[in-house]
């Protein structure tokens, strides 16, 4: 069984308002520009996007519910930028095997970023694609 | 700051006493143990050993382990700028990773994610905890990105500041994510390890000492 696409790559015009210490060390990763265009677009696939908050000290995490289906997203920097989307369905959603609903999730999402004019080349890869650092992904999810 | 100084100085008090009564011959066996069960860590590390016959238990091998770990500096500083450019950055992105990650620097939190301390509204010192936080002394920001590569399951990338542009990729560097006991070993903080190898290396001199080191 192939494993499911769950990390997508894109560009942005968007410019980087990563912001550091003087140290040089990241204090607000970038992302949090990107962030409020990526609400946008989720919500405008009828998803009801929490609040992003912050994580660690590289990226930026949400949760997105739809239809019950609860997925985790962590967005982070790099050229491309990348976002992660796990399934946060519960265990009970798990039980009653959610993998369909996770996927219609996935393509939600894929339409929300390829629907967002300011978000270019989406790519789709497996976590194990990607850390082989694969450079060619998958059109969908 | 100052509980966890006082702490790794405790320990390396302890550690230099409990070290004494393991040394012997014919006791690389277990050294080599160690070594094989997390390669490519402690070589050239402080030597303890064991004689066959003064093996203490599980608690002492695990207080010994953990010295070892504590007494090695988990990333040696190959620092200057050459390890990085040979890894393909130019000489600004090189010179920045070569840069020593900085104390403000916030680390990698092992137990207790920041999102878990903002979920449960947890006091900062609890959070950035230096028993919470893997942040060692005297590593260099790109070997911190490398070790927080192998451990953090969900960090990929970091941002170059703009002035030098581009960005940091693990998977690029051909990084490979630890499996879950590896994740687990090495998101310990130092400062932890201290704590806790300590106590077992403590107990394990106790018991060295009660069943017979005492002659």
């Amino acid at each position: 069984m192939t494993e499911q696409a769950t990390f997508a790559t894109f560009d942005s015009d968007l410019p980087d308002d990563s912001e550091f210490s003087d140290a040089g060390d990241i204090v607000i990763p970038g992302g949090r520009g990107l962030s409020e265009v990526l609400t946008q677009a989720f919500e405008r696939q009828g998803f009801n996007v929490l609040e992003w908050n912050q994580y660690e000290f590289y990226g930026w995490q949400t949760t997105l519910e739809l239809s019950g289906q609860k997925c985790w997203i962590l967005l982070q920097g790099g050229r491309p930028w990348l976002l992660i989307a796990e399934n946060r369905s519960g265990i009970l959603s798990w039980i009653h095997k959610t993998g369909d609903a996770f996927r219609e999730t996935l393509l939600a999402i894929d339409t929300a970023l390829k629907d967002e004019d300011r978000i270019k080349n989406v790519s789709w890869f497996s976590r194990a694609e990607y850390e082989k650092g694969s450079q060619v992904g998958s059109a969908r999810p | 700051m100052l509980g966890g100084s006082l702490l790794a100085s405790t320990a390396n008090h302890l550690a230099s006493d409990v070290s004494a009564p393991f040394r012997g011959s014919g006791n690389t066996l277990l050294a080599s143990a160690i070594d094989g069960a997390f390669p490519g860590r402690y070589g050239n590390s402080v030597s303890f050993g064991l004689d066959a016959g003064t093996a203490v238990g599980g608690l002492a091998l695990g207080g010994i382990a953990t010295a070892r770990s504590v007494f090695t500096p988990l990333t040696v500083a190959e620092s200057g700028s050459g390890k990085f450019l040979g890894q393909g950055f130019n000489p600004a992105q090189a010179e920045y990773l070569a840069m020593p990650y900085p104390l403000t620097g916030k680390g990698h939190h092992s137990f207790i994610t920041q999102a878990m301390g903002r979920k449960y509204n947890l006091p900062k010192w609890v959070v950035d905890n230096p028993l919470n936080v893997l942040k060692p002394n005297g590593i260099s920001r790109g070997d911190f990105y490398e070790l927080h590569y192998k451990v953090d399951p969900y960090f990929f990338n970091a941002n170059f500041p703009t002035a030098i542009g581009g960005s940091w990729r693990g998977s690029s560097l051909g990084l490979e994510k630890y499996g879950t006991a590896g994740r687990i070993w090495y998101s310990i903080p130092t400062s932890l390890k201290v704590t806790v190898g300590g106590a077992g290396a403590a107990e394990g001199a106790g018991a060295y000492y009660y069943f017979g080191g005492r002659k």
